[in-house]
């Protein structure tokens, strides 16, 4: 998967405009995961996964089945026209820019059945792996709704399946054809893969099916979550060990077996251990997509201590001379980069003191060389000018300052303490700090929900908000209108072993 | 003369089989290369099998006498199959697939649904080929014999005991006794090994026995499979 940097891909995502209705359901395949934990973790990711892009809205929910075809039903009902099916444990961490390829692909192929993993072992009839795949439903209903067979094995009987064609080009393994097509006559096939039933089918009725290309593939990752899973149970909320732990007999990572799922374990573990003292120099979300909302001039300004958004929501909303700027954070180290920059810059070319003070901080989503392009950016799209920005920044810095160290996930009552203890029009920016990826790994939703609702509970009537919830949804959205947004629960269809 | 073959038998070969378990599930080393001779099913070991044996016992007037030749006192009623008195199917002709083609349920299944819902919604495999009943009077013996060569080692055939009285014992030459349960229990069986059947007690025993094709329905059974291990080493 690549390694994408989610300033440059997530910022401006809600640009998309989808002009093709697509579902999304997850496939349960809990059956053959002999660990409740990584069963329902790996469902509650899998669905975090497809959440940030139904924020978008580009794409419905259309919920977890044991079977291919009451997802595609659901999705029929809904009036989808594309679906795609993923097992739980993908994590399709840009699934927003697999929709827009999948889109554009439909687009391209209208008449196509299914895309997705064509796995061509020799000695075995091709079939499709069932991580995930997407189905155009109106070629679906044509041929008859087949079901999605799964793999088998067979010595008294057998299937007659198609001949079939296999491309020279390959994907990503000599298994991986960039397609395969039908060919004349056919043959008696004891071995059978998930879904070698479609490309039979496929070819039977002369419809090429193709592989995921190289661009699609590096969207997501697969965590194979039945392919050691004790050593997954153990590693789940443990990931700092694997930063931490040098001796590779003790690191457990490096005994998993899959390569996909080892590389996305220690991604993992790496950015949870680097977020300690994670600094946002850039915001990962627009500065001034909400708009106004403080029916006057700001008084107090409770922010996370990232970017320059808390600047765009002052210049948005409007301030003054004795308005208070809070900061807070759980990290001090964006509190320290805080403090610095207020001291320090002037606000002329930031990427000359970002570059001047690289080595003090850790900067996410960044590196030296794109400082300039990404400041360049900001004022571009968000300030209008430099100039506009200096005079903003010289305002703002004359500002009375304050900075907090507090968790607002476990510690809300010390954020609500300060904001009640000021007086005025008030405003609150929590960024994602609910919905990000880290705290999701490790909590499960079921507690983050207690404790979003606990927060909920605190927030006084009068307080402007901006941010996500939970569920990234827009909390002021929330709260204004009443919606009592909560996630799908994970539903236990097999016994625990 | 039987029943000195069975005393000397059961001196030299009744013991407890003794199972090492690897820390891993691994279905192929487990069902071809473990070398176990029998392998308790205990995910199935809530099935209503007391409710099966009832059905069983109900029709035991329609069962028929079963290899006189080297039993005494064994009857089966076939469930699934060409009739309510199946045989071996290689004993139907060459036309192995045309066999298979024909077989069905038999008019004992519609008398046993509980049995037929165990072996149509939880058994794990796609094709069903021969399932019967297997009625053992009080007394009965079934010799030692294999129903494999030695090159086909592998548990396959499922043996379930829908009772198994005390005194009534199956083992497996050099591995032992096959700890069926009264309550019932299943085992996977490697009918390879040489195996004989001595009924001493004063009540018939019934076992039902399955041979299927596993298909389409792999995960499934690997899924009974692995629930079972792990229950099975949990309880060694």
């Amino acid at each position: 998967m690549r390694d994408w940097n989610s300033i440059v891909v997530d910022r401006y995502f809600d640009d998309i405009k989808m002009d093709v209705r697509i579902g999304v359901g997850i496939l349960d395949i809990s059956r053959d995961i002999p660990s409740h934990l990584v069963r329902k973790r790996s469902f509650d990711m899998t669905f975090w996964m497809i959440n940030q892009s139904l924020k978008l809205s580009i794409c419905g929910y259309r919920n977890f089945h044991s079977t291919v075809s009451e997802i595609l039903e659901e999705s029929i009902a809904a009036g989808d026209q594309l679906c795609v099916v993923m097992c739980q444990g993908m994590m399709a961490l840009r699934l927003a820019e697999m929709i827009r390829r999948f889109s554009e692909y439909y687009k391209s192929n209208p008449n196509f059945f299914v895309l997705g993993h064509i796995m061509a072992h020799k000695g075995r009839y091709p079939g499709l792996h069932r991580q995930m795949f997407v189905v155009n439903l109106k070629k679906w209903v044509e041929l008859g709704k087949p079901e999605f067979n799964e793999i088998g094995i067979f010595w008294d009987r057998s299937e007659t399946y198609s001949n079939y064609t296999l491309s020279d080009e390959t994907i990503s393994a000599e298994y991986t054809p960039a397609w395969i097509d039908g060919a004349e006559g056919t043959q008696e096939v004891f071995d059978v893969q998930d879904g070698s039933n479609w490309i039979d089918i496929a070819c039977k009725n002369k419809i090429r099916i193709d592989n995921f290309d190289l661009e699609m593939r590096e969207c997501k990752a697969f965590l194979y979550p039945y392919s050691d899973t004790d050593i997954l149970e153990k590693i789940w909320y443990k990931l700092l060990d694997e930063v931490s732990i040098d001796d590779s007999e003790t690191k457990l990572s490096d005994k998993l077996s899959n390569y996909t799922q080892r590389a996305w374990i220690r991604k993992l573990a790496y950015q949870e251990f680097i977020e300690k003292d994670r600094v946002y120099a850039f915001n990962t979300e627009r500065l001034s997509s909400e708009g106004v909302r403080a029916p006057g001039p700001i008084d107090s300004l409770f922010s996370a201590a990232a970017g320059f958004k808390p600047l765009a929501l002052l210049r948005n909303n409007g301030f003054h001379e004795n308005t208070i700027v809070n900061y807070y954070d759980w990290c001090g180290a964006s509190l320290n980069y805080k403090k610095h920059l207020l001291e320090t810059w002037d606000g002329i070319d930031f990427d000359k003191w970002l570059l001047e003070n690289d080595l003090k901080y850790n900067f996410s989503s960044t590196y030296r060389g794109n400082y300039s392009e990404f400041w360049k950016k900001e004022i571009e799209m968000e300030f209008g000018s430099a100039e506009e920005f200096k005079i903003l920044w010289d305002r703002y810095r004359k500002l009375k300052h304050n900075f907090y160290v507090i968790d607002i996930v476990n510690e809300p009552e010390k954020l609500f303490a300060e904001i009640n203890a000021q007086s005025g029009i008030k405003v609150l920016w929590t960024t994602n700090i609910w919905a990000s990826l880290a705290l999701h790994w490790n909590v499960e939703p079921e507690t983050l929900e207690e404790k979003w609702l606990k927060f909920q509970s605190m927030i006084p009537k009068d307080l402007v908000l901006y941010g996500q919830d939970y569920l990234a949804r827009d909390i002021n959205n929330r709260i204004t209108n009443n919606l009592n947004y909560t996630h799908p629960r994970y539903i236990e269809r097999w016994p625990t072993l | 003369m039987s029943l000195e073959i069975l005393e000397q038998y059961w001196k030299d070969n009744y013991k407890t089989y003794q199972y090492k378990y690897p820390d891993f599930f691994d279905p192929k080393w487990t069902l071809i290369e473990s070398g176990w001779p029998y392998f308790r099913l205990s995910a199935f070991d809530n099935q209503p099998f007391k409710e099966m044996h009832a059905e069983a016992v109900a029709l035991a007037e329609h069962f028929h006498s079963h290899r006189d030749d080297y039993g005494n006192g064994w009857k089966s009623l076939t469930i699934h199959g060409l009739n309510e008195d199946t045989q071996s199917l290689n004993q139907y002709g060459d036309d192995r697939r045309k066999t298979l083609s024909q077989l069905d349920w038999t008019w004992v299944a519609d008398r046993c649904p509980v049995t037929k819902k165990f072996l149509t919604d939880v058994w794990p495999a796609e094709f069903l080929n021969r399932v019967r009943f297997m009625y053992l009077e009080p007394g009965g013996y079934i010799l030692p014999h294999q129903d494999r060569p030695d090159d086909q080692k592998r548990l396959s055939v499922c043996n379930i005991s829908l009772n198994n009285p005390e005194g009534c014992e199956f083992v497996f030459k050099d591995h032992g006794l096959v700890p069926f349960d009264d309550n019932g229990s299943a085992f996977l069986m490697d009918i390879s090994n040489t195996h004989a059947v001595w009924n001493r007690s004063d009540k018939p025993r019934i076992h039902m026995i399955v041979h299927y094709e596993i298909g389409r329905r792999l995960r499934d059974f690997f899924y009974v499979l692995r629930s079972s291990y792990y229950t099975n080493r949990g309880n060694e």
